[in-house]
């Protein structure tokens, strides 16, 4: 008996092994080689030269771009801790509270979703452009105050970025949303009617209490998200103006795939890696608090 | 009279949710509206009305963007590696689901927690040794080298969400199948396969999604035009004619057209599979 169990666990790793390999030699390996090569500089060619910390102090006190990158980063992730939430919340709710043709909105409001981000940026990289863009229709309409140079000023593009990642994955958030709000018993909303509380009443003491435990997913994954976001910034401005849309991402892009400084690079990798940990971390103390 | 006006209450009420709605659903369906009706127009034309319908409906844009453009190559390329990424996919990721689910490797839990890990370390956490490795191994520029990677990029996801389906079948059967004198294997493939299979196409279709657009991977590890997948050499083609949007938006409409029709059928599959397990917390 205890042979034949034996057997079956030796059977289980065996089973495991494929994909375990797989993810170990893609994913884990070349992580674990990103904290060693932090030490390092390397130019991933000749011999690494051992720096010690020396790539963090550049990164952490000279390096005015990576700073650049965490500032947006951060305020990337304020902006999207709140605008596809209450938008995804808001949909949810109303497509929960239909009786009618919820699919076919549904089915609409996803499709950004399952599009290429290579081709939403390139969508929008036209709305945005100066000659046939949303600027003429503006011009025609003689809301010349609206006519901006969405990409080309530094002080718009990475609220022009947020708005285009936005447009791609509320609707994800939406969806996620509306099938936990599906899932509260109609019991709560018929009591909550026969005590005469109105829609938004229903919204704010029944949905939102009862969903806290998917919003909090919800949260924690748009933290880490927004932290190594890059597509439309490497795409659509390639970080700039200037570096006006750099993030901690694509700086680590362009230093370590196309300038070929593998050490540096790693050791920002490092610094992402933690903040991340750091955000999870905080997330699991507030959960526990509450 | 006091129901009655509840009734018209409840119609106005039911009114202004579906104005919700179809502003929402305008806000996305404007912008793809735009990209359609100006990738059947001349480049004169678009600068010209770029908010019109097209004067005289062309075609041309489709051929250049499909000949010049290489995408028929590409998306030949793209095929290929989605077929081959997706099956390896489902059969690893059923192999390790079935070694945890039924067969119970040691500690569970660890396992499963680090599966979660390896889905939330960020990409460029690993792709730049990763990509020092995969050019010392002849693995850049190499339909093999993406194929492998994707399928262990998206193993941890796969694995994770087959658990959640396999949980559900009772113990039970692969105990009857073990008396029947089933092997491990045989039972994997005779019995949980045959009775997970729509779980298993939902799968294939999110990664199926996931790989086709995938573009960070793509146009780091292929960088030949000749093994580019449909998104990598999208990418590359619309850089250089970025001016041409009739062309390059003829482009963008054939890049994403499997995947949306694909969608447009099966959007109940795909849009469960892409919130599979976000609903626990």
């Amino acid at each position: 008996m205890r042979k034949c169990r034996l057997g079956k666990r030796a059977m289980a790793a065996l089973f495991c092994l494929p994909a375990a390999a797989l993810v170990i030699v893609v994913i884990a390996i070349p992580s674990v080689s990103s904290l060693a090569m932090s030490l390092f500089e390397w130019d991933g060619l000749s011999k690494p030269a051992f720096v010690g910390l020396r790539n963090f102090s550049d990164i952490l006190l000279r390096d005015k771009e990576f700073r650049i990158g965490l500032v947006n980063n951060l305020k990337w992730t304020v902006i999207f801790m709140v605008v596809p939430i209450l938008l995804g919340l808001v949909v949810a709710f109303a497509l929960a509270s239909i009786k009618r043709m919820r699919l076919v909105y549904m089915t609409i409001l996803f499709i950004p979703v399952v599009l290429s981000r290579v081709v939403v940026a390139r969508l929008w990289g036209w709305v945005f452009n100066p000659f046939f863009g949303i600027n003429t229709l503006f011009e025609k309409l003689g809301w010349t105050a609206l006519c901006q140079s969405w990409l080309g000023n530094p002080r718009i593009a990475l609220y022009s970025l947020a708005f285009v990642d936005n447009w791609t994955w509320w609707g994800f958030v939406m969806v996620i949303f509306l099938a936990a709000i599906q899932q509260i018993d109609p019991a709560y909303y018929e009591a909550a009617v026969i005590d005469g509380a109105s829609t938004a009443q229903k919204f704010r003491y029944i949905t939102i209490p009862l969903i806290r435990p998917t919003l909090n997913f919800i949260l924690l994954l748009t933290a880490v998200w927004s932290l190594s976001a890059f597509d439309f910034s490497y795409i659509m401005t390639q970080g700039g103006p200037g570096h006006a849309t750099e993030m901690m991402s694509t700086w680590i892009y362009k230093q370590g795939i196309l300038n070929f400084r593998v050490g540096y690079a790693s050791a920002m990798s490092v610094l992402l890696l933690a903040f991340s940990l750091l955000v999870i971390l905080f997330f699991s103390a507030v959960r526990r608090d509450a | 009279m006091a129901a009655r006006s509840e009734h018209r209450d409840d119609v106005r009420h039911q009114a202004l949710l579906h104005a919700i709605l179809i502003v929402a659903c305008l806000v996305v369906l404007v912008p793809l509206f735009y990209l359609v009706i100006n990738s059947f127009k001349d480049n004169y034309e678009v600068i010209l009305s770029p908010f019109a319908l097209p004067s005289a409906p062309t075609m041309e844009n489709y051929r250049k963007a499909w000949t010049t453009g290489g995408l028929a190559e590409a998306m030949l390329n793209t095929v290929l590696v989605v077929a081959v990424s997706t099956i390896v996919l489902a059969v690893v990721s059923c192999m390790m689901s079935y070694g945890m689910v039924f067969l119970g490797v040691r500690s569970t839990p660890v396992w499963s927690a680090l599966l979660m890990l390896a889905m939330q370390v960020p990409l460029h956490m690993y792709i730049v040794p990763l990509f020092v490795m995969w050019k010392r191994l002849g693995l850049v520029n190499n339909p093999l080298g993406i194929i492998l990677l994707y399928a262990a990029v998206y193993v941890p996801f796969s694995v994770l969400f087959l658990n959640s389906q396999f949980a559900s079948i009772p113990k039970e059967i692969m105990e009857a199948a073990e008396i029947d004198g089933c092997s491990y294997m045989g039972t994997l493939t005779k019995v949980i396969v045959p009775i997970s299979r729509p779980a298993l196409v939902t799968l294939t279709l999110i990664n199926a999604k996931w790989i086709w657009n995938e573009f960070t991977f793509a146009m780091t590890f292929l960088q030949e035009p000749r093994f580019q997948t449909v998104t990598a050499r999208y990418l590359q083609f619309s850089a250089r004619f970025v001016a041409d949007f009739a062309v390059t938006g003829a482009g963008a409409v054939i890049s994403v057209l499997p995947i949306v029709v694909l969608y447009l059928l099966l959007q109940r599959r795909f849009i469960e599979g892409m919130t599979a397990g976000s609903i626990k917390g």
